[in-house]
């Protein structure tokens, strides 16, 4: 089954400036892709549209053959994860404890299920000792981990992460690679960390400067240096 | 005028309210264990009978009353008092012209601080032991209008971010200059930093709400129903208002 199907999509923010150009992309169920570019080539752009947060200017895309639609709101918020690039933007509850609890308790999961399923992720990202700590008091690497887990908890069949490693140390990156491999989900993460995308992807979308796809391909693309340079990830 | 002043001051004040509104609950006391449903209205009772009189007596029993919460709610003074000193202190410098004007004025601007004092620390008394979904759930309980408790916890959710940027916009401004700048330069560029903070602030916001639709807000915030019991301990808050409230009228 096709979990994302993009065709000829465009996006324009709303002051102007263009996220991503004419991208064609099919993404298969259980599927680990890594979308490689610079900066500003659209990678964030991209994970929002397949998130269902933004609707593309023109073109069409459907996750797991479902349309970015107000009545799949709750579809795409059942089974779709998004990690931001910022956890400052992500966690804005008064506690982590409240964070994990939050997105239970929008979709309406049962309270004792919710706790469970907590407890559970607060030990699997070893963040037990700040589950009553204020998110904005806590270290980088330990908000990275806190919305990987609320994130997590709901077991989205797709999961869209942005740069996850950016800023962090190298404990905690070798901790978000270790759980992000244990998944079976359909992961598509956004990076420019060249060294990170053999480590959790099997299959590479070269997005270049110009925010339109420059080449899809298996890991072997990153053995190409013509094209990277081209793409401006070396 | 020491322009250096007013920016070290909007520094130090986007600090000050950064941490103000973003609140964690501090210590294991006895505030602490006592349902919100219980302690929300005894508690903005206090608050009512703090700004509703001049008398002496009155306040002093307050102040006693508040004494004994403070005292049983283990918080450090420095916390406490590092959240209280401003406003009262403003409250006074608002009143000090009465001083002036009329015979009784520093009776009146004192006993009008002290009102505030009072009715400042029995609201953050109640912010300091009460978790802020735990707030949102107890005003639902009692029935506030949906609308209403979704400012709160849309107001709540932005407002440290806010200070957040403000913090940091002036940390950079401060950290890239080099020479001192003359009053006309100061003001220009503060201008142009407000604006900045503006697009800013407008630019984030719409990151948070993207990432809360993300994780499931529709519009409303729910939090899961508390199990709070009735105990031993909210009988004896209980009692302790009453007998304050009753000693209020008697006064």
């Amino acid at each position: 089954m096709k979990a994302i199907t993009a065709k000829d999509v465009t996006y324009v923010y709303p002051d102007g400036t263009v996220g991503i150009v004419d991208a064609t992309l099919e993404i298969e169920s259980g599927e680990k892709v890594a979308l490689l570019g610079a900066n500003g080539s659209g990678k964030s752009t991209l994970l929002l549209l397949f998130s269902g947060l933004v609707k593309p200017k023109s073109g069409h895309i459907e996750i797991f053959g479902k349309k970015v639609d107000k009545s799949n709101w709750e579809f795409f918020r059942r089974n779709v994860g998004v990690l931001f690039q910022n956890p400052d933007d992500f966690l804005f509850n008064s506690t982590v404890r409240e964070e994990l609890l939050y997105t239970p308790a929008q979709l309406d999961l049962p309270e004792e299920e919710a706790i469970k399923l907590a407890n559970e992720y607060a030990k699997t990202f070893g963040i037990e000792k700040l589950l009553d700590k204020p998110p904005f008091r806590l270290s980088g690497g330990e908000k990275k981990k806190v919305a990987l887990a609320c994130v997590l908890m709901m077991k989205p069949k797709l999961l869209l992460l942005d740069e996850p490693t950016a800023n962090v140390d190298g404990k905690t990156r070798r901790k978000i690679v270790e759980i992000i491999n244990s998944l079976d989900t359909t992961l598509v993460i956004a990076t420019h960390e060249l060294d990170l995308v053999p480590k959790v992807a099997n299959k590479v979308v070269l997005l270049g400067l110009d925010r339109r796809i420059l080449s899809v391909g298996g890991l072997e693309l990153l053995e190409n240096e013509d094209l990277l340079e081209k793409a401006g990830v070396i | 005028m020491n322009m250096e002043l007013i920016e070290k001051t909007a520094k130090e004040a986007s600090a000050f309210f950064q941490n103000f509104f973003s609140y964690e609950v501090v210590g294991s006391g006895f505030l602490q264990k006592i349902d919100p449903r219980i302690k929300m209205p005894g508690l903005i009772a206090l608050v009512v009978a703090s700004v509703s009189t001049f008398s002496l007596e009155k306040l002093i029993l307050l102040l006693l009353a508040l004494a004994i919460l403070f005292a049983s709610s283990k918080i450090s003074f420095r916390t406490y008092f590092s959240r209280i000193w401003m406003i009262p202190l403003f409250s006074f410098v608002i009143v000090l012209p009465h001083v002036f004007f009329t015979s009784t004025g520093i009776e009146y601007a004192l006993l009008f601080t002290f009102r505030v004092f009072l009715a400042v620390s029995f609201l953050t008394l109640f912010m300091l032991t009460t978790r802020f979904s735990d707030v949102l759930y107890t005003l639902r309980f009692y029935k506030l209008p949906d609308i209403f408790v979704t400012i709160l916890s849309t107001t709540y959710r932005y407002i440290h971010l806010m200070f957040c940027e403000l913090y940091r916009l002036l940390l950079a401004r401060e950290s890239r200059r080099v020479r001192e700048l003359g009053s006309r330069e100061i003001w220009r560029n503060g201008g142009k930093m407000l604006g900045f903070f503006f697009i800013r602030a407008y630019e984030r916001a719409e990151r948070v709400h993207l990432a809360s639709v993300a994780r499931g807000y529709d519009g409303r915030t729910k939090v899961y129903g508390k199990c709070f019991k009735l105990t031993a301990n909210e009988l004896l808050f209980a009692l302790l208002i009453c007998i304050t409230l009753a000693g209020w009228f008697n006064a």
